[in-house]
């Protein structure tokens, strides 16, 4: 039943994801649309357990019944409602429904979606909760006991919608302390927002990219001897029936015509050289019998292939760049390969320790050990990884030949994974046990060195190794290693303060917000999301609507008398000049950097010029003619800037459906990557704008 | 309503029936204050946008070619009726969007039923709905969810609905998995629209926006068509990758992988020895009248069987009842995340049009979440010679009412057609001749496919076939001689109290001419094209029309009118 209800997504992530996934403990704060939308796809996907973190004093109100499908109408009668049975039923039943609180609602509708899923609802207003585990747990005085039993760390991920900036910096410090993930969730008017931080790391064996590349060593000779045996057998090619010959795999093709070549025409060419290759082309050509075999074509089509050098992708190499410092002394003690040093100019700063890439369970150590081996088998195979036999594409052949070819690429594949595991245990595993070192300066590392180790003797037995080895030997090709900003680095940087680790996410900051940048929209609109934020606890109501105490009906207001719209009028222009003097206050230097960059990089003149409120002071500066195009650019942020920022005052910063719909929507899919372990998180902060349908990933 | 109360007294989702939904209007429990509850979408109906997303240079706070207005969210939820094609997995996001954006009369249409497979996404059903019709259900569930919603939920095939039952609504979302089904909506909502004789231009008011969603996966699009105006859906075909099959004689004879078997046993196998033994041992194939039924778990696990057998005596590896069913029923991979995603981008830009509060993305949004995240925003191009969405041909002829007939009509259409589009013909060729060098496979398959569609010629007026040539054309040579303003019901009243044809200011009084289009294809033409027709009651007797034609016309007339003062309205 549950594999065949799973089966559409099972496809994508197979046993194991929906596995993990069938596991994982999940923490929503807030119960609005846009939380009980991403609650709404996880739970559908089947993950064991989802608890609700909302306010109990929150109750259903009507816009709720306007954004948030996980709430209705209650025709439950409640205890109140006693002998009121016919007496205006209507006002009644709304009546009614608002005395519900807004999380037990919501929590009601999820659990109806799933029913394999435990749905509970943690009724704690998000902010009191995080101020309480900021102060830490101990503070058992003021802990109610119902709450005792919701411990943060018992959950695989937590998601947090529609808090504002400073509460979503304190709750990453939390996660960030207990190595666990955080995706942090903004719907605001047109616009929404997603973000993964906490844990800083997350690493990856099964990024399953769409377009695998072809691993099959047809280039070097001596490194692929079953191959090169295999082939022979096709060798006499011209003794062939017609059938036979127009069925020769592509693959032996090239080895059995690139051997004839290389004895008799390439003499003096380059390895991979251009005219070798079109020679190699020709000559191919001419071994053909008629001008039809697809097996030819194929092979024409793939002639590169037999040039193809063994790399190491960039993917790979930036994994043995982080590789964490334990694991580096050992490589460069062990059996007297010195990696690193000669070939990766690293500041010491960059090397870290595995408990700073946030290392913490079984599956990331796993992950470390392998890429360390990784590297020393590529250093033993002349860079070459691992062979994944999977990656053999189908080409016209026999039955037998293909069949054949496959069994040949299958062994040479389990004897590089054999290889691998025995790197692993005969390798690195001693050395980081070796507990001494001469030249050790930092024993804590090799404390740590020996805690991975247990990994290996303790936490997982022999068959789940050679499991996790096939299984990273099949992907070695595409780990990916991701490392995402803190909450309070990414305000920084926002707030363009003078961080000198800071400053090339600025430049790309900048160069979001220049006047061509298609992500424009996206950017200025974060930038006006963190005003809005600073405005609404500022004033205590959010941009462009009326508070409470202003004794304002927002019905009249924003009616179509002559009043109500002059009134209106006069409330978005000041709140939108209040939120554009909010984000020039930071950001003024970047817009003007942006374009300055743009136009003439050497010209900063602009830039030094003092901030100020209003951006058009600039055009004062004239002068020559670059600085009247500056100007003139100038003009043009500040303008786009005001209307961005009349759009967040005209939507009220609502939680409008689709855009909840939206960000649930990308926060599910992000954490269902968290958990299943399998493709690639985002790195860097999503945004969308439903207006024109832009999005921008910043850094 | 006390019928209602008793059935829901155990649950809040309750078994409120949907019959009783319609008597009772669910707006009225938020009666006291309507706006509250659209508080989040109705500040966007009710506010002046800046112009930074319609190109407005001039903002002054005041507008920027859209007036708001607080009734405006209103309106809208009374007179816009939208069409929700599909209700699988993109279909339920839809509906939840859609009503949750203020929309109030919805239509989904589905030929499917329920299966367990549905349910990781699907989430308007429940183990309870399995082998239920998708579109009833649906409709049902978001109907009891969101109070006020009228939702109807329509248990067809998209082919089994008039005309005329297309052209009442005003926004068409599609949430469908085939390439042939969209194109068939695409074409139906093309052949509405009408031309400008002068201009070329698209006639304001005879198209309606399509807006399609598409997933696989952790992949997905929106976009938006507007017949006429933007590319359709037949104008960027190319977007889609052609499927992959595989030549038979690698099934038969070289199979290599686990899916050349699972080919070879439903392709070749299954027809010729296939046995049900329930049905007392009738035979597979098109003599025994059995054929394979992907739905049909004895069909796949015998298919899996035989696959298995072959595999096995070929030494491939990979056969297995999961990759079986895969194969056989060409199964893409469907997370409930993308479809929130990409149905979420398609209601909100029917919401765009409906209100016309912010323009329209331009014209195709693609999400791509494997590999971290890549969204794209892009322009499509309109293919300006596409025969869905292009203009066509208009035949400068006038016609006749007395006295063209069929014939007639096809001689000009085909000798128009000579002095438009030959030229152009020519230059096409010459192109393909350019490109044969490395194309030569290419254009071999493109040019059968041309003769596919070409098929037999035809005429079809209205959507309905009027002559058809070919085989039967014995049959139908009678009919070159009728009258064609019969044959595509043509019409002139010309007369002061009864309903005028055309509004045009210049035909007001005289009501002499008349223009018609229809759609003809023939092997002389490059595919399927639109015909525009100019007829002339030049006797200019009144002609008798026969009652159920006339209101037919009456019926498109209203709506369509409708549906130009909506958009006069809200146009963006």
């Amino acid at each position: 039943m549950s594999s065949t209800r799973y089966d559409r997504q099972m496809r994508l992530w197979g046993e194991n994801g929906q596995k993990l996934l069938s596991s994982a403990k999940i923490l929503v704060l807030d119960a609005g649309a846009t939380s009980a939308e991403a609650a709404k796809n996880l739970i559908l996907g089947g993950i064991s357990q989802l608890t609700m973190c909302d306010s109990p004093k929150r109750m259903v109100e009507e816009r709720d019944l306007g954004n948030n499908f996980m709430t209705s109408l209650s025709f439950e009668k409640g205890d109140e409602d006693e002998g009121d049975d016919d007496a205006n039923d209507d006002a009644l039943v709304l009546e009614r429904t608002k005395r519900i609180k807004r999380g037990d609602m919501v929590c009601k509708h999820l659990k109806l979606l799933n029913r394999n899923v435990e749905v509970n609802f943690w009724e704690e207003d998000p902010r009191e909760m995080i101020e309480r585990f900021r102060r830490g747990e101990e503070d058992k005085e003021e802990d109610k006991e119902e709450l005792r039993h919701h411990r943060l760390q018992d959950f695989d991920v937590i998601l947090a919608s529609q808090l504002d900036e400073p509460t979503m910096i304190k709750l990453d410090d939390i996660c960030q302390k207990l190595g666990k993930k955080l995706l942090t969730l903004r719907s605001n008017g047109c616009f929404g927002t997603v973000k993964i931080s906490g844990a800083k790391t997350h690493c990856v064996v099964e990024a399953k990219p769409e377009n695998r590349k072809m691993d099959l060593r047809l280039s070097e000779s001596g490194v692929f001897t079953e191959l090169e045996e295999f082939a022979e057998k096709f060798e006499d090619l011209e003794a062939m029936d017609e059938q036979r010959f127009a069925h020769v795999p592509w693959a032996v093709l090239l080895l059995v015509a690139k051997k004839r070549f290389d004895e008799k025409q390439r003499q003096t060419l380059e390895d991979g050289d251009y005219e070798a290759q079109k020679q190699f082309k020709e000559f191919l050509k001419s071994m053909r019998r008629t001008k039809t075999e697809l097996n030819f074509e194929e092979a024409l089509e793939n002639v590169r292939m037999a040039w193809q050098k063994p790399d190491v992708p960039e993917n790979v190499s930036e994994c043995f760049e982080k590789l964490p410092r334990e694991f580096r002394s050992v490589t460069e003690e062990g059996d007297g390969v010195v990696m690193m040093d000669t070939e990766t100019t690293l500041s010491s700063s960059d090397v870290v320790s595995i408990t700073d890439v946030g290392a913490s369970d079984v599956s990331t150590k796993l992950f470390w050990i392998f890429v360390a081996a990784l590297e020393e088998f590529t250093k033993r195979n002349k860079k070459f990884l691992p062979l994944d036999a999977g990656a053999l594409p189908d080409m016209t052949s026999t039955t037998d030949a293909f069949v054949g070819l496959q069994r040949v690429y299958l062994e040479k594949a389990q004897k590089d994974q054999r290889e691998m595991l025995r790197i692993v245990k005969e390798t690195i595993v001693p050395n980081l046990k070796t507990t001494t070192r001469s030249n050790d300066n930092n024993s804590t590392s090799v404390r740590h060195g020996s805690k991975i180790v247990d990994v290996i003797e303790k936490d997982v037995d022999e068959k789940q190794l050679e499991e996790f080895c096939i299984k990273f030997c099949k992907n070695a090709r595409d780990i990916r290693f991701v490392s995402f900003t803190s909450l309070a680095d990414e305000r920084d940087i926002w707030r363009w303060e003078n961080k000198p680790e800071h400053e090339g996410k600025k430049a790309q900051v900048a160069s979001f917000l220049a006047v061509d940048s298609p992500q424009r929209v996206c950017a200025y609109s974060y930038a006006l999301l963190r005003a809005s934020d600073a405005f609404e606890a500022k004033l205590c109501r959010k941009a462009g609507t009326y508070a409470p105490e202003e004794g304002v009906d927002n019905v009249v207001a924003s009616s179509g008398t002559e009043k109500g719209k002059s009134m209106l009028f006069h409330r978005m222009t000041s709140d939108c000049a209040e939120l554009r003097a909010l984000v020039t206050k930071n950001l003024e230097a970047a817009m003007f950097q942006s374009f300055s960059t743009s136009t003439s990089p050497t010209k900063m003149d602009v830039v030094e010029k003092p901030p100020s409120d209003d951006a058009d002071a600039v055009n004062d500066d004239g002068g020559n003619g670059s600085n009247n195009i500056k100007a003139a650019k100038a003009e043009e942020a500040g303008k786009f800037l005001e209307r961005l920022a009349w759009e967040v005052v005209r939507s009220q910063g609502g939680e409008i459906h689709a855009v909840a719909s939206v960000v649930g929507g990308v926060a599910s899919q992000e954490a269902i990557k968290l958990i299943t372990g399998q493709f690639v998180p985002s790195h860097g902060r999503v945004c969308v704008h439903l207006a024109d349908g832009s999005s921008a990933v910043l850094p | 309503m006390d019928e209602d109360r008793a059935k829901d007294d155990d649950d809040s989702e309750g078994n409120f029936d949907d019959v009783n939904e319609d008597k009772n209007d669910g707006d009225r429990f938020f009666c006291k204050n309507p706006t509250e509850r659209w508080a989040d979408v109705d500040p966007l109906c009710a506010r002046a946008g800046s112009g930074i997303f319609t190109d407005v240079d001039d903002f002054d706070g005041e507008g920027d070619g859209f007036s708001p207005d607080p009734s405006l969210l209103s309106l809208v939820r009374e007179n816009i009726k939208v069409l929700v094609v599909g209700a699988g997995g993109l279909g339920c996001e839809l509906l939840k969007d859609l009503t949750l954006s203020g929309f109030k009369h919805i239509d989904v249409i589905d030929m499917d039923t329920i299966d367990v497979s549905n349910l990781n996404r699907q989430f308007l059903f429940t183990e309870e709905d399995v082998g239920e019709p998708k579109a009833t259900r649906a409709a049902r569930a978001v109907n009891r969810r969101v109070r006020g919603a009228k939702v109807t939920g329509h248990y067809k095939r998209i082919e089994d609905m008039e005309d005329n039952w297309y052209r009442q609504f005003h926004v068409v979302v599609m949430g469908l998995d085939s390439i042939e089904a969209r194109r068939y909506i695409n074409k139906v909502y093309c052949s509405f629209l009408e031309f400008e004789r002068e201009s070329g231009e698209a006639r304001e008011g005879t198209w309606t926006p399509l807006i399609d969603g598409g997933t696989e996966g952790f992949k997905g699009h929106a976009r938006v068509i507007i017949p006429g105006k933007t590319p359709c859906f037949e104008c960027t075909t190319w977007l889609f990758p052609p499927q992959t099959t595989f030549p038979l004689c690698t099934i038969a004879e070289t199979p290599r992988s686990a899916a050349h078997c699972i080919e070879h046993a439903k392709i070749v196998q299954f027809p010729e020895e296939y046995t049900d033994e329930k049905e007392g041992g009738v035979k597979g194939g098109s003599g025994g009248g059995v054929t394979f039924d992907g739905d049909n778990p004895d069909h796949v696990t015998w298919v899996y069987k035989r696959a298995l057998k072959r595999a096995e005596s070929f030494g491939i590896p990979g056969v297995t009842y999961n990759h079986t069913l895969g194969v056989v029923k060409n199964i893409v991979p469907a997370i409930p995340s993308t479809n929130a995603i990409v149905s979420a981008y398609c209601a909100f830009e029917a919401f765009k049009i409906a209100t016309g509060c912010l323009k329209s993305m331009d014209n195709y949004v693609m999400y791509a979440g494997s590999d971290k995240v890549y969204q794209n925003l892009m322009k499509l191009y309109k293919d300006e010679g596409c025969s869905q969405c292009g203009r066509g041909l208009f035949v400068q002829h006038v016609f006749d009412l007395e006295e063209a007939t069929l014939a007639d009509v096809l001689d000009a259409i085909e000798s128009e057609h000579e002095n438009t589009f030959g030229k152009r013909e020519k230059e096409k060729e010459e192109d393909n001749v350019k490109k044969k060098d490395n194309k030569e496979g290419d254009k071999k398959e493109k040019d059968d496919m041309m003769d596919t569609a070409k098929g037999i010629t035809g005429v079809s007026s209205d959507g309905a076939t009027v002559w058809m040539g070919g085989v039967l054309a014995s049959q139908y040579e009678e009919n070159l001689s009728k009258l064609a303003s019969d044959a595509f019901s043509v019409t002139i009243v010309a007369n002061d109290d009864e309903e005028e044809k055309d509004d045009d200011e210049s035909t007001r009084n005289k009501k002499t001419v008349v223009e018609k289009t229809i759609h003809v294809n023939s092997a002389k033409l490059p595919s399927p094209l639109r015909v525009g027709l100019v007829f002339e009651a030049k006797s200019r007797t009144r002609r008798k029309t026969s009652k159920e034609g006339k209101e037919r016309e009456r019926e498109r007339e209203e709506v369509r009118t409708d549906t130009a003062t909506e958009r006069e309205r809200h146009r963006v």
